[in-house]
């Protein structure tokens, strides 16, 4: 057993030799083209050209190949690389595409089904409110006015008239987010006690007194996994990509030590 | 392509001629003395070298001649850059689009100029839908507008429809809404229709200078000494910029000039703001302003609203690059042209609902408003019936809708019948109370196309009632403390709501009405940024201005304007009695 494996290394070591002597190393100046590169090459010219390149055409591709090579090499060479910000972002941004893109873009749906469930809350639909309002414009007195009809509201008698308003009467659905913008935070900020079918107010904004009477409200909603597959599909690819980077990143720096001078400052 | 062209890993930064953008964001390089530097590599030297063709017997530029692929011909062109920047932002505007809260579109800028002087011919392409062509027209394709409307109509053909709204006419030397073509040749009624059907919208105002009109322009409007950036844009070094042909109220009667004489109307189009920002955010706001380049004018000394560091000041490269310094008791400060800019703008669009289709139809049909920024509200209705409207109505919007045209819209001569209008506008809830409303007319007389210009106040604050002999407001008495920024809270309106009757009407004369609604006077970003640091603002600018919306117009179309006109007909009589 063990003859023939000093035999089996003899051999290989005088293999070794032999080519060692015949062809003396130096790979710092071979540059050797695979055939996967040039097919690549003539791929994406032919992709951006519309036609496949002729034998000329393919010559000068591989020239420039070359050329690049060698300037390249020559640059390393002459420690051009070293200490370049850009060169190091670069590199930097690179692996971190590359991370990126070692992801099926099409997920399974069990994946975005148990996704959706760890993440919900962010599909939260807010809760909404129905609602028709009375306005009393500011500048012609909208304050008493709208304390008056609010009076007579509550007596039943017919209300005064009240103004027109710009962005409309009636409201459908709007969460307090819409509702703020479109009269301002203090009229929002009551809109949560307000109970259901009776007038309320006045409620004052930016632009008057308002009397409102809420029609309807929805209460927060979960909207369930198939109504928002297409939102899920794309938060969850974002995800995946930052993780798998962040995970590459961080086993990554087990490896490494971090030293601060201790005594630095600003 | 210009971040390809700096970093110096690419293959885009070997190509000829790009070495001067290299290291371009290196951090020594990032500095208000760069300034003059960075005009002039985004001014002349952008422009030069993309148009830097390859020489005839190089056979990439016979391949950009015989492919789709025309930009393959200049020799700085990354293909790959182009390619998959494009397809970058056509994912990101799928992303983000969220149909009733957020809607985006995918779009880019069409940054072409006129070949000689520099003269802005910015567009946005803006499509409706979520089919996209594989790449955009770019100005290395062509740089004639009417090429890209070419383009527009060919994807609009094939069902992929979109518009172009061109922006910074101000800075176009009087190019974008010149009264020939391109290529100076007189404008037809071809023409007109597909610049219109491609171009429904301007921009009237933007960080870079509002459009409106310009005090040489609108000599008798007291307002028009708002958002004047008159330069060239991107010019090197900086240049004057005519202002005639660079006005949106100039172009509006313009267009009812060409109209008039058979060549249609290429200037009918309606309004919106942006902000035309580089630095993907808007700065929208007088008190939180970070002008829209990013690094030369991301400071208040390079945008000239606080004087330069003596080191600064001396480094500073004056003389030919337009940039010169002016000295006063508080200091020196750059003159860079930022000191003209301003915190604007928005479009604010009238449309069913908050998505692509609805909102894309809204823009179509102009039904569209443009702010400085802040986020007034403003309707705009015409008709003959208007006026008959009861401004008290809890549905009057919905009858000036049933009886009335709205913002972009026409009426349609109807005898000796007067249209009368209905403005109504409502206040930003962060911004300063309304001081006034006005109604801006342009007419040409229906014998010689002499064009008119009008303004009329229609609304005042606080019941307020106009002078009838000079059509203004009285002063409201709204002031600013220049030293806090503080300004009256208790003077202006909340909202102001009017109809109007046009008194100087002559049913035979064309004519557009738009709105022009103003705020109370607030401080300028120039003051916010001087205040900031315990000092009193540049004395030489603006230390106040008066934030406003503009309404799309509302054009008014006499009997018989499509027949042959007057000056046509007698031409064809004079050849007749020649023979």
């Amino acid at each position: 057993m063990s003859k023939k494996l000093t035999l089996f290394l003899g051999i290989g070591l005088s293999i070794f030799l032999i080519d060692l002597f015949l062809n003396p190393p130096n790979e710092e100046k071979t540059i050797y083209i695979s055939n996967e590169e040039v097919i690549a090459l003539i791929n994406t010219w032919s992709l951006q050209v519309g036609r496949e390149p002729d034998n000329d055409e393919i010559r000068s591709i591989i020239d420039s190949l070359v050329e690049e090579e060698i300037l390249y090499r020559e640059a390393l060479r002459l420690g051009l690389d070293s200490e370049d910000r850009i060169i190091k972002r670069r590199l930097a941004q690179k692996i971190t595409f590359l991370k990126q893109e070692t992801i099926s873009t099409e997920p399974a749906i069990k994946d975005l089904e148990s996704f959706y469930q760890e993440t919900k809350e962010s599909y939260l639909i807010p809760k909404s409110f129905s609602f028709t309002h009375l306005y009393f414009a500011q500048n012609k007195e909208g304050k008493s006015r709208a304390a008056r009809a609010m009076q007579d509201l509550s007596s039943n008698k017919s209300i005064l008239s009240a103004d027109p308003f710009l962005l409309g009467k009636n409201f459908s659905s709007k969460s307090l987010l819409d509702i703020e913008r479109d009269f301002g935070k203090n009229f929002s900020a009551s809109f949560s006690d307000l109970s259901i079918d009776t007038w309320q107010g006045p409620i004052e904004s930016t632009y008057g007194s308002h009397l409102v009477k809420v029609l309807d409200s929805r209460e927060e909603y979960q909207p369930s996994f198939e109504e928002v597959i297409p939102q899920v599909k794309v938060d969850f690819l974002m995800r995946q990509r930052d993780e798998q980077v962040k995970e590459f990143i961080d086993e990554l720096k087990t490896d490494y030590q971090v030293i601060i001078s201790p005594s630095f400052k600003q | 392509m210009i971040s390809a062209w700096s970093d110096t890993s690419s293959y885009a930064s070997t190509l000829p001629g790009v070495d001067v953008f290299h290291n371009l964001n290196r951090e020594e390089n990032l500095n208000v003395e760069s300034i003059v530097d960075r005009f002039n590599l985004f001014g002349s030297q952008v422009r030069n070298i993309l148009t830097d063709v390859r020489p005839w017997w190089d056979p990439t530029l016979w391949r950009a001649v015989l492919t789709p692929h025309l930009q393959l011909g200049s020799t700085v062109f990354d293909h790959d850059t182009h390619i998959s920047a494009w397809a970058d932002i056509v994912r990101a505007a799928e992303e983000a689009n969220d149909p009733g809260k957020f809607t985006t579109f995918s779009a880019y800028e069409f940054t072409t100029s006129t070949d000689v002087g520099n003269g802005n011919l910015h567009r946005n392409v803006i499509f409706k839908g979520n089919q996209i062509p594989v790449r955009p027209h770019t100005r290395i394709d062509s740089i004639n507008p009417e090429n890209l409307w070419k383009w527009m109509d060919g994807l609009r053909e094939m069902g992929i429809d979109s518009i172009a709204i061109p922006h910074n006419s101000n800075g176009s030397n009087g190019a974008m809404f010149d009264m020939q073509t391109f290529n100076g040749k007189p404008i037809t009624q071809a023409y007109s229709e597909m610049r219109m059907r491609n171009e429904p919208l301007v921009e009237m105002t933007q960080v870079k200078g509002t459009s409106d009109t310009h005090p040489l322009l609108s000599p008798n409007d007291e307002f028009a000494d708002f958002g004047i950036y008159d330069s060239r844009i991107g010019s090197f070094p900086r240049t004057y910029s005519f202002p005639s042909g660079g006005y949106v109220r100039e172009a509006f009667l313009k267009g009812m000039v060409l109209e008039y004489s058979a060549q249609g109307n290429p200037f009918k189009f309606g309004l919106i703001g942006a902000s035309d920002s580089h630095t993907g955010a808007g700065a929208y706001s007088e008190n939180d302003f970070w002008s829209k380049i990013g690094i030369i004018d991301g400071t208040p000394e390079g945008r000239g609203s606080v004087p330069l560091s003596d080191l600064q000041a001396s480094q500073l490269p004056q003389g030919g690059a337009g940039v010169s310094l002016t000295e006063t008791d508080q200091g020196t400060y750059a003159n860079t042209g930022f000191e003209t800019w301003g915190a604007s703008g928005l479009a604010g669009v009238w449309a069913e609902e908050n998505t692509r289709d609805s909102l894309f139809s809204a823009m179509r049909r102009k039904e569209t408003f443009a702010t400085t920024g802040n986020r007034m509200k403003v309707r705009f209705f015409g008709g003959f019936e208007t006026n008959k409207l009861d401004l008290n109505d809890e549905n009057l919007v919905k009858a000036a809708y049933a009886s009335s045209s709205t913002m972009g819209g026409e009426i349609l001569a109807d005898g000796e019948k007067v249209p009368s209008f209905l403005v109504w506008a409502q206040r930003d809830k962060h911004g300063a109370p309304l001081q006034r409303v006005q109604i801006i007319k342009g007419s040409v007389n229906q014998f010689d196309a002499s064009p008119t210009e009008v303004i009329y106040d229609v609304a005042c604050s606080n019941g307020l009632q106009v002078d009838p002999t000079t059509n203004r407001c009285p002063d409201n008495g709204a002031r600013v403390d220049i030293e806090t920024c503080a300004f009256s809270k208790d003077v202006g309106s909340a909202e102001l709501k009017a109809t109007w009757t046009d008194p100087d009407f002559n049913p035979n004369d064309r004519a557009f009405y738009y709105v022009r609604v103003l705020e109370n006077p607030t401080c300028r970003w120039s003051t916010w940024d001087a205040l900031r640091r315990g000092l009193a603002p540049r004395p030489d600018i603006h230390d106040t201005i008066q934030e406003r919306a503009w309404s799309s117009p509302i054009w008014f179309v006499p009997t018989g304007s499509n027949e042959l006109p007057a000056a046509q007909s007698m031409q064809s009589d004079l050849a007749e009695y020649i023979e």
